[in-house]
């Protein structure tokens, strides 16, 4: 099952053998991750996801510069897509539609950066510490992941970013919570995986220490599965930070989100329904962008079935 | 088998202990004192204050007022809500079929895409048929439920009007009406689920087929319906049964999105309800629920497979 991963670095079989002709003596070291390079450039799909993915940031970054007028209300509501001025048209307040698709991207990819680095770094932590020390402390984080993973993803964001108050910051905080037990199971599996391997016992038979051992042996060969990981909760934070906002749990009033525009397309659509139109199209291209390219690193890295775990 | 369901039925006391701590201490989260809210909130005298934090054992320690918490909850007491009073238990028993015909008619669409579809990319491995699965599956995954939800309410309720697009209709009656009134909250949790499910099934499938015992069986001449449906089907059955468990499970926990989409008075709008009132009792007796009930079916889940395989039950 998926809890056994092989290092990929290290599956990676000589079978490659024609395309390390290719690389320049003085890079040998660099070989793996240069194949890895070499497959995700070679996949159609990932790089449609990945030109996608930096379209999004950019548009994210550069929001202030891109935005055709101010976020506030321009008192022309309800026009149509292709008026003039407002090429997607306003809402029903009359703020442009186009500015708040923008700037809803930088509320998507602030949210989805927040919770991948916090998800992440607390699941190595945790992860590394379980899988390499295990134990008695080990044994209570494992309990305590295993008692994370029986709350609905969603029912447990909800109350936490409700209880907390809403606001960006806070729903991130509560999506990563949502993602550390999944996280910390793949790394946990990679790391027992990798304990077992004779480069470890080696390097515990000549008294490397355990920090030098999990720095320079464990932590590489749990990189590529937490890459995967990471690239698959960013477009699950992205439809946790619409939903959550859509329900008024996310951004605060004035703040363009997604979700924000989801909520008032749905409450006027039995008038005008062109105002659920851009948000959604945004939120499934961004998603699946996200997917694209974290299918494509899963395949790159010389995996086929990671995701079993995930949450 | 017994000395099995033992062993996995003791070894879930620490962790229920764990998530009903978790749950408990959600109550630190909540800003501001919720005695002054029982009390009547910005006009509560000192002695209504007093008063409430007595009944809420918020002047005892927190391990004690846990303790009690729990014990009231073990006996299927998950207190009264802040707001209309009335016990949570209760509350819940009456949403409780909604969500639970939600959840099933979800759970059956969601099979009856993901299966067959999983098989047929499974067995033409590389084929057209394989290549249209598993792009159409990457699409169906890039939608959240809730987001289908909404473009089906806009094409079938709102432009072409042929089904409702809100409220529920009990299954006793008037059962075109509970199924019509579900469809499209169906449709829309069924549709990713089936895909996430094909995806299973196709990767757990092709495993199976290569291995010994399918070419053993194909050597010995058995039709490829058998082989495929008999003995590879049986053996790629466990990651696809746990993660259907899993999904099942958090979809009868409450589909708070959904619920909300097309109106349906379920746990899931219960809790959304109590969300914005920060109705704490209601807040944490979901919570709860929603986790018990993930633990039972995992467990029914765990105890079916080592039915099915010894080597579970023994290893």
């Amino acid at each position: 099952m998926s809890m056994e991963f092989e290092p990929a670095v290290l599956a990676d079989e000589i079978t490659d053998a024609p395309v390390q002709l290719e690389i320049p003596m003085g890079e040998v070291g660099a070989t793996p991750w240069r194949r890895v390079f070499r497959r995700f450039v070679h996949n159609w799909a990932a790089m449609t996801g990945l030109v996608i993915v930096v379209l999004l940031v950019l548009t994210a970054l550069f929001a202030p510069v891109l935005a055709p007028t101010t976020q506030a209300p321009v008192f022309k509501p309800n026009l149509g897509p292709g008026s003039p001025g407002h090429l997607l048209g306003t809402n029903a307040i009359g703020r442009d539609l186009l500015t708040r698709l923008i700037y809803g991207a930088q509320s998507s990819m602030f949210v989805a950066f927040l919770v991948v680095t916090i998800a992440t770094s607390v699941a190595l932590v945790l992860g590394l510490s379980s899988g390499f020390f295990g134990g008695w402390l080990g044994g209570i984080i494992d309990r305590c992941m295993d008692a994370l993973f029986t709350f609905p993803p969603l029912t447990l964001a909800l109350a936490i970013s409700a209880l907390l108050g809403a606001s960006l910051t806070n729903a991130s905080l509560a999506i990563a919570i949502v993602f550390v037990p999944g996280l910390v199971r793949v790394i946990r599996s990679q790391v027992l995986a990798v304990r077992e391997e004779t480069f470890v016992e080696a390097a515990r038979s000549v008294g490397v220490s355990d920090n030098r051992m999990l720095r320079k042996h464990v932590f590489p060969n749990v990189v590529s599965p937490v890459i995967v990981q990471a690239a698959l909760a960013f477009g699950y934070a992205i439809g946790a930070e619409a939903g959550l906002s859509f329900l008024g749990l996310g951004v605060s009033p004035p703040t363009a989100s997604w979700g924000v525009m989801l909520q008032e397309g749905y409450n006027q659509m039995l008038e005008t329904q062109w105002p659920l139109i851009p948000p959604a199209v945004a939120i499934l291209l961004a998603i699946l962008a996200f997917n694209l390219v974290g299918d494509g690193l899963r395949d790159s890295l010389g995996r086929e079935r990671i995701s079993v775990d995930g949450p | 088998m017994g000395a099995y369901i033992a062993r996995r039925v003791l070894a879930l006391i620490p962790l229920l202990i764990i998530v009903s701590f978790i749950v408990f201490s959600l109550s630190q989260l909540l800003p501001g004192d919720p005695a002054r809210v029982i009390a009547g909130g910005q006009k509560a005298t000192p002695e209504g204050i007093a008063k409430a934090r007595e009944e809420l054992h918020l002047n005892k320690p927190f391990i004690q007022q846990y303790g009690i918490w729990l014990g009231n909850a073990a006996r299927g007491d998950l207190g009264t809500s802040f707001f209309d009073h009335e016990t949570v238990a209760q509350s819940i028993a009456q949403r409780f079929p909604v969500t639970l015909s939600l959840a099933l008619g979800a759970l059956v669409l969601t099979i009856l895409i993901g299966l067959p579809l999983g098989i047929l990319a499974a067995v033409r491995q590389g084929s057209f048929v394989d290549r249209m699965v598993t792009a159409s599956s990457s699409v169906a995954l890039a939608m959240p439920d809730f987001w289908l939800g909404m473009i089906l309410l806009l094409i079938f309720a709102v432009n072409l009007q042929v089904l409702p697009s809100r409220g529920y209709i009990p299954l006793t009656d008037s059962p075109a009406g509970w199924a019509t009134h579900l469809y499209l909250p169906w449709i829309a949790m069924g549709v990713p689920g089936g895909a996430g499910l094909a995806r299973q099934v196709r990767g757990a499938m092709i495993d199976a087929l290569e291995q010994d015992y399918v070419r053993t069986a194909e050597s010995k001449g058995l039709r490829r319906r058998l082989v495929v449906f008999k003995h590879a089907l049986k053996n790629a059955s466990l990651a696809p049964v746990t993660v259907l468990g899993i999904g099942f499970a958090y979809m009868l926990g409450g589909s708070v999105i959904i619920e909300q989409i097309f109106t349906l008075n379920g746990m899931g709008r219960y809790f959304y309800l109590a969300l914005f009132n920060k109705d704490l009792p209601v807040i944490q007796g979901v919570v709860l629920l929603s986790a018990l009930i993930f633990v039972v079916l995992n467990l029914a889940v765990d105890i079916f497979y080592a039915y099915l395989n010894p080597k579970v039950r023994l290893g």
